[in-house]
């Protein structure tokens, strides 16, 4: 019973990533090839019906999944890990007199400011300047992400850093370094690991949204945003089966991110009980 | 004189300190632009033929890529406090026209977006507070916990299918107005230009067509402003202060007041860091229905690849975004003396 109320939320999301993996196997169409006639509203053959080039709709949104969780997958553990990180070393230095301390701080305010251009511009003008690819994006979109949890490391940081097991710690002889990261690491990380399914959420929609606005990855590619955009004369003819579905398939895997936090609450707050 | 100076410290503090960020947007966006990989100037001259020295260097003059590295940050930093951020290479104007000009109308929609969503968010505090039947509670908390994460493109096309395709209740997503309107030209702003020459018939043209991005941008963002004032609130409502008030006999709507102003600190905070993220975010909306805008100008920026554009638009982003912040800051400083800075916090 406690084991369904913990994975019981991310149930849907880990179906969704089980699609992403193997829903290419699985698909009745190639997702990039004409395979039926043009405009085919949904039928028992192509359920969702077929885009106004003849491709089926039903294989290119399960293939669609896969290169915007992977963006996201990627975006999130670096934006994660490389946030928490940073947030343990700013937060250990920031309050040091001498150098590291001033570094420490700079960094820290670097951080509250870089919050102030919103993820989708940083988006644009990234693809605008170096091109669409998933290595520029990804690493855009990690830098852009990672203040957030810079910032949620670093509260949680300077939380514990008086700590007296640290104290203890240090008495004992270990390293500053290792202090860090076995002790502090452990005790201010919470908060940034239940901010990643946000993360996750965030990445899909930026992603997505640059897709939509035709700056993302190149078309033939099936890709959720671009396929709503495609989509959008369709709805104006009355053929709303070529857009509406990427687009509940988006909004359904974003609602199925949010949903995981409830089980990464559970499970941190379970460590840190132990 | 010293006091007066002391008293007004907190603002004029924060106020000197807003050109200081800026700049520093505008000095990464000029770097970000120099990490181009290859040669910038070989995008905007015609390599199909072979290009005298000359031409090079006119063009490489054009995009500010002649000389130094330092004479080139010098001469931007020189031509940005002009406001001169250089010509778009798709129409020819200066980019701080094309810019200035796209920007009124992306504004008032991104207001009167936030304000529905302030309204709606302070409608579902009140509910939730004076309600406690699980139909109402339970709803509450599942909307809540999709803050951040409703993708607006999608739900504005699942919306469209429904209002547009099926019931007709909406106007196609083809501009702001009917096809064969023309919108008055006074201040820039859409809607109060139609409300200031009483164009009534164009503003009613215009209000059917941007009911649905307002729609879409108000249930998106709700449950963000909502979920921090819901939390503030509950922090403030019982404290001491509240207490206070309610012992020495204040009438029922000082009590209320009271608790508001103290609990909307972070609600208003997100209110600000919301209006800067939707000024280049709502560039979604504003293609999918054809509204025009701010971010337009990126898109078309991007396409014919407009590096100048790009750094324009970016550090123009970045600057209005600091000024919503500075604008949350001091309303913040005004709502709760508590955070001036060098105030200190009572018990």
């Amino acid at each position: 019973m406690t084991r369904l109320r913990l994975w019981g939320p991310a149930a849907p999301f880990i179906l969704l990533v089980l699609i992403a993996a193997f829903g290419v196997l699985l698909i009745p169409f190639d997702p990039e090839r004409v395979v039926a006639a043009s405009n085919l509203p949904p039928s028992a053959d192509h359920w969702f019906g077929t885009d106004s080039t003849g491709m089926d709709v039903l294989s290119r949104t399960i293939a669609g999944a896969r290169i915007n969780l992977t963006m996201a997958l990627i975006v999130t553990a670096v934006a994660t890990s490389g946030g928490m990180v940073l947030g343990l070393v700013i937060g250990m230095n920031e309050a040091q007199r001498g150098p590291l301390g001033i570094v420490g701080r700079g960094a820290s305010r670097a951080v509250d400011l870089s919050d102030a251009v919103p993820a989708l511009i940083v988006g644009i003008v990234v693809v605008g300047l170096f091109g669409p690819s998933v290595a520029s994006l990804s690493i855009a979109l990690a830098l852009i992400l990672m203040p957030n949890q810079i910032r949620l490391t670093r509260a949680e940081v300077l939380k514990v850093r008086h700590d007296g097991y640290l104290n203890a710690a240090r008495m004992a002889g270990l390293s500053e370094v290792r202090i860090m990261f076995r002790h502090v690491l452990p005790n201010s990380c919470r908060p940034a690991l239940e901010n990643s399914s946000l993360v996750f959420g965030i990445s899909i929609i930026v992603s997505a949204s640059l897709g939509f606005l035709g700056v993302g990855l190149a078309p033939p590619i099936p890709e959720w945003g671009a396929m709503v955009s495609e989509g959008v004369s369709d709805v104006m003819l009355g053929r709303w089966w070529t857009s509406l579905f990427p687009a509940l398939a988006l909004c359904l895997a974003v609602a199925s991110a949010a949903a995981v936090t409830a089980t990464l609450t559970r499970l941190t707050r379970g460590a840190a009980s132990h | 004189m010293k006091s007066v100076l002391q008293r007004h410290r907190w603002w004029m503090l924060r106020t000197l300190a807003l050109p200081a960020h800026i700049a520093v947007f505008a000095t990464v966006s000029f770097f970000l632009v120099r990490l181009v990989p290859g040669d910038p100037v070989l995008t905007v001259l015609d390599t199909s033929q072979s290009i005298s020295a000359e031409d090079y260097q006119a063009a490489a003059t054009s995009l500010g890529l002649d000389g130094s590295i330092w004479s080139q940050f010098l001469a931007f930093w020189g031509n940005l406090l002009h406001l001169d951020l250089g010509v778009s290479r798709i129409t020819g104007r200066p980019i701080w026209e094309e810019i200035w000009s796209r920007l009124p109308a992306t504004i008032e929609l991104v207001t009167v977006g936030l304000l529905g969503s302030v309204a709606l968010g302070l409608g579902l505090a009140a509910l939730k507070l004076v309600t406690s039947s699980p139909w109402v509670q339970i709803p509450l908390r599942g909307y809540g916990r999709l803050a951040g994460s409703i993708p607006d493109f999608a739900l504005a096309i699942v919306a469209l299918v429904v209002l547009y395709a099926n019931l007709r209740w909406i106007p196609a997503p083809i501009g702001r107005i009917d096809p064969g309107m023309s919108l008055p030209h006074v201040t820039g702003f859409p809607l109060a230009d139609s409300i200031l020459t009483g164009e009534w018939a164009v503003l009613n043209s215009m209000v059917q067509h941007i009911a649905l991005p307002v729609l879409v941008i108000v249930l998106v963002h709700t449950p963000s402003i909502w979920k921090q004032l819901d939390l503030g609130l509950e922090e403030s409502a019982a404290a001491a202060p509240t207490l206070f008030r309610v012992a020495s006999g204040a009438a029922r709507s000082a009590v209320y007041l009271s608790i508001l102003r103290r609990a909307s600190a972070s609600a208003v905070v997100m209110v600000g860091a919301l209006f800067g993220g939707l000024v280049g975010g709502v560039v979604v909306l504003e293609q999918l229905f054809s509204l025009g805008g701010l971010g337009q100008f990126a898109i078309d920026s991007v396409d014919s690849l407009d590096f100048l554009g790009l750094q324009g638009f970016l550090v123009s982003i970045a600057a209005l975004c600091l000024v919503a912040y500075f604008a949350v800051d001091v309303v913040n400083m005004l709502l709760d003396p508590r955070r001036r800075p060098g105030a200190r916090a009572e018990g």
